[in-house]
């Protein structure tokens, strides 16, 4: 089996643009909730949410072209010099598809939804150029980026929610482990639009002010912008063109709870799963891992179960295992969310510091573990576990580790 | 962009691999169903199609093998592949939106293409590896391949793949565009397991992977069935 490294690392957070942006900002225990802007929310109960800094149209498209480009750009990676190279590179991006451009064609579609075919298609004729609404589907983004790399290779886009974009990184670490590919570009989109926002009012799973992972006060989430793109490697690829590798990926799991539509399992177990799956691929034992980033999402639910889960899988160890939500600070950045969270992961072993997890009010005395409420942590990381959970329990677990 | 649905994505599937599949594993479930027929409804699912097709399909091929059986549930994985996912839910609740009224809960989890499966999860106790895939060229084989991979890395010993898209003004729409056809939909579910196993287990192939390969390539006749290969019209 292959080695595989992170070289490139792009992302878009609700601090803004760029990994430095977003390195400054989730270092320093600042959360990025603020009222919406983009859309009205007079009619929802919810009314916050954590958008990116309007730099360029939000768009999937535009987050997965920075994304990319900065990502090529730190792996030293040029469209041109290495064309061949990135014609083998496979694409692997979680998303649902762009939700953001589709207000428009739908107030035309309500018009027209009686109407038969060829009159919708003079609604919106179909031509060699694409029209806005295939963005709204999520293999068409897979394609956006294959495009924009120059790749030939499969692409593959992973639409299961919130663990999505932690998915597709997992899916090209075990292409290049497997040596069916040398290079890949890996990662997830979110743009906050209306549709979702309204949807997750509708379920009253949103926090009111900030989110509160762990604490007795939490009483939900909010939803961010947000997108992250990595370049992964074999190690022997990268080392042959002189690239430096960031981290290694160690191992990944994927498991179900095989327990609800939308809550996850009580008992954690099958985050646990998730968790031991990827120790297994990884060849690690429980007590190496210095630090978790939590999939933490402030709801009273989440956070109990994942605690039960990292009880299952760390036992005693669990309670010095440093334990943080980085969502306190971004938001939920649904099939995105995985890939930040990664690129914070990879920042926090690159800085040997853990990100805090913000906005703690109260102790939950259910929840026993150390969760950094006390600012971001120096200390020495060699290894580092990001969980993602979603609808439908859906669990992914990714271990990073120092090289 | 263009993008011609017959193209292949470079060099990975290759004769060698298929016929290393051929011999490791059999397809001992399946189920095909065009979305015209009509499925059993579904609690706590409304208004599209998506999800009682994935469901009632899944249970059909699943009956008599691995999956329903006593297998340990963290044996068993289960994979979606789809390229429009629910957009008929997503049309409902535009049109919802836009006539002014309230969202209903219930459309926001059916969105989701993870929360079917995660049902399925439930009813068939399935404990393993699980995800939800779409890839416009080399869909059936990439998925396969997901499939095997489990099975490989010993992360079970059977897996449950659905293949599901229904009709929408997106799908259509796609499908006029870079298909050149019309869109028809409907559901394909297998069951993949290594061979010799389910020999062991008294189970044999309903189908070979070839033979399933081969279905997949029908769907470049007639209308397009998004990742529901190879349905008969």
């Amino acid at each position: 089996m292959e080695r595989v490294v992170v070289t490139g690392l792009g992302v878009i957070s609700p601090f803004g643009y760029g990994v430095e942006r977003c390195k400054q900002s989730i270092f320093s225990g600042r959360h990025a909730f603020k009222d919406i802007t983009r859309f009205s929310t007079e009619h929802s109960c919810a009314k916050r949410g954590a958008e990116a800094p309007p730099e360029v149209q939000p768009s999937y498209r535009s987050y997965a072209e920075y994304c990319t480009d900065e990502a090529l750009r730190m792996a030293g990676l040029d469209r041109n010099e290495h064309r061949e190279m990135l014609e083998q590179a496979w694409v692997a991006v979680g998303n649902l598809g762009d939700g953001m451009m589709l207000q428009d064609f739908y107030e035309q579609y309500v018009q027209a939804s009686d109407a038969d075919m060829q009159q919708l298609e003079q609604a919106f004729p179909v031509g060699k150029e694409d029209i806005p609404i295939h963005d709204r589907n999520p293999f068409q983004l897979a394609e956006h980026v294959a495009e924009q790399i120059g790749s030939n290779a499969p692409r593959v886009a992973f639409t299961n929610a919130c663990i999505a974009s932690a998915n597709a990184i997992a899916y090209a670490f075990n292409q290049i482990r497997k040596g069916r590919c040398e290079l890949a570009v890996a990662g997830g989109i979110n743009v906050l639009h209306p549709l979702v926002y309204y949807n997750f009012d509708s379920s009253r799973a949103m926090a009111d002010d900030v989110v509160r992972p762990f604490s007795s006060k939490r009483s939900g989430l909010l939803i961010g912008d947000g997108a992250g793109m990595l370049v992964l490697e074999s190690l022997a690829h990268a080392q042959a063109r002189g690239a430096v590798p960031l981290v290694e990926i160690a191992g990944c799991g994927l498991s179900s709870d095989g327990y609800h539509v939308t809550q996850p399992e009580p008992n954690g177990s099958g985050m646990a799963r998730a968790m031991r799956s990827a120790l297994r691929q990884a060849g690690c034992g429980p007590q190496e891992i210095d630090y978790v980033n939590a999939h933490g999402t402030g709801t009273p639910l989440n956070d109990k179960s994942e605690t039960k889960g990292l009880l299952q899988v760390f036992g005693d160890y669990a309670y010095k295992l440093p334990i943080s939500s980085t969502k306190s600070m971004t938001g939920h950045m649904l099939e995105a969310t995985g890939a930040v969270e990664m690129v914070i992961s990879i920042m926090s072993m690159l800085e040997q510091r853990i990100p805090p997890t913000a906005n703690m009010l109260e102790r939950d005395e259910e929840l026993p573990l150390d969760y950094v409420f006390d600012g971001p942590r120096s200390m020495p990381l060699h290894r580092i576990m990001s969980n993602s959970a979603a609808f439908g329990g859906n669990n992914c677990s990714i271990i990073v580790q120092g090289i | 962009m263009g993008l011609n649905m017959d193209t292949h994505a470079v060099g990975w599937l290759n004769d060698a691999i298929i016929a290393e599949w051929q011999e490791q594993y059999g397809i001992t479930g399946l189920h095909m169903q065009a979305v015209e027929e009509p499925v059993p409804a579904v609690r706590g699912f409304v208004r599209s199609p998506f999800n009682p097709l994935i469901y009632h399909s899944v249970k059909q091929a699943a009956a008599g093998t691995a999956i329903a059986s006593e297998l340990a549930p963290d044996r068993k994985g289960i994979l979606l592949g789809s390229l429009f996912v629910d957009a008929v839910t997503e049309e409902e609740t535009w049109k919802d939106l836009l006539q002014g009224k309230k969202l209903s809960p219930i459309m926001f989890p059916q969105s989701v293409p993870s929360a079917v499966i995660g049902y399925l999860a439930k009813e068939l106790d399935i404990h393993g590896p699980m995800s939800c895939m779409g890839a416009s060229r080399d869909g059936l084989a990439i998925l396969l391949q997901q499939a095997i991979d489990w099975l490989e890395d010993d992360e079970a010993d059977a897996v449950q793949v659905v293949c599901c898209d229904v009709p929408s003004i997106r799908a259509e729409l796609w499908a006029r565009q870079f298909a050149n056809r019309s869109f028809g939909g409907g559901a394909v579910s297998f069951v993949i397991e290594r061979r010799s196993w389910a020999t062991k287990q008294g189970r044999d192939s309903r189908l070979s992977i070839a033979e399933l390969l081969e279905l997949g390539r029908e769907s470049a006749h007639g209308r397009f069935h998004g990742m529901a290969f190879g349905l008969e019209e």
